[in-house]
């Protein structure tokens, strides 16, 4: 087999993938930074333009894992495995750029880094989770036991994004409410604002299915070349 | 903008570029990697 006409380093859909997600992000940035400051939060609101984008992608991501961990229970095929620890990798990767952001934004705005309240605790839950599914992952040796015991800790997971995104609803505390209240069909931003976060957000939801498509590229590789070694 | 909440706009885009770029570069480096092994 011709392996260098096999193997090509980044096929061009990838990255495409990768130069329109930060093509779009470089436009969010510009947005982002010359949006008008907000009344109240003053031009600490820049944070959320990249933390609402992030958490978003991180949602989506864990989400995305639990669909191919079905998918995997359902037929059988490793690559679903692959693609759903590909998923809830990145999950993770955003989870924690979600956090820095929300803390750096927590600090001038209610004087402290980290408190207990509800949205931060389900969010250290939700993040505790996905790193108890990688050691989870990392203890088990038996691929066919390993990948049955990850989807069903990636579909066990997936519960607690309601959870955390409804905290703001059913535990009323110091967090403020969603940005784009799905539950009331509420947006609490002027249009230049949204127009900022929805471009951020865009771009790195097209980072995302980069990084997903990249990835599981990646892993399909290293274990066909497990498999070529046995 | 005041130059104390600058610092913590700062520190979140940041991380923001380091993670988006560094994590990118670290799949261009694993798919080198792996392209390399066949």
């Amino acid at each position: 087999m011709n392996h260098a006409a096999k193997k090509k380093t980044l096929d061009n859909l990838s990255l495409g993938l990768l130069l329109a997600g930060f093509a779009v992000f470089a436009v969010g940035q510009y947005l982002a930074f010359t949006a008008p400051p907000d009344v109240q939060q003053g031009y600490l609101i820049r944070i959320l333009y990249v933390h609402v984008g992030a958490a978003w992608v991180a949602y989506l991501a864990f989400f995305v894992a639990m669909i191919y961990a079905v998918l995997y229970l359902w037929k059988q095929n490793p690559a679903y495995d692959r693609l759903s620890a590909a998923s809830a990798e990145i999950g993770l990767l955003f989870m924690g750029l979600t956090l820095i952001g929300g803390m750096m934004w927590a600090r001038p705005t209610w004087g402290v880094y980290w408190t207990w309240e509800p949205k931060l605790t389900t969010s250290a839950i939700l993040t505790a989770f996905y790193v108890g599914y990688f050691l989870l992952r990392h203890a088990i040796e038996d691929p066919e036991f390993r990948a049955k015991a990850a989807a069903a800790a990636a579909i066990l997971g997936v519960v607690n994004i309601p959870i955390n995104y409804m905290s703001v609803y059913w535990w009323r505390s110091i967090h403020q409410t969603a940005t784009f209240d799905i539950i009331n069909r509420k947006v609490h931003m002027d249009f230049p604002m949204v127009q900022a976060m929805m471009v951020n957000l865009l771009a790195i939801t097209l980072l995302y299915v980069a990084f997903l498509r990249i990835k599981g590229i990646i892993a399909a590789r290293a274990a066909a070349r497990e498999d070529w070694d046995e | 903008m005041n130059s104390s909440l600058g610092i913590f706009v700062t520190a979140v885009y940041a991380s923001t570029y380091a993670v988006l770029l560094g994590y990118t570069a670290y799949l261009l480096w694993r798919l080198r990697e792996v392209e390399g092994e066949d």
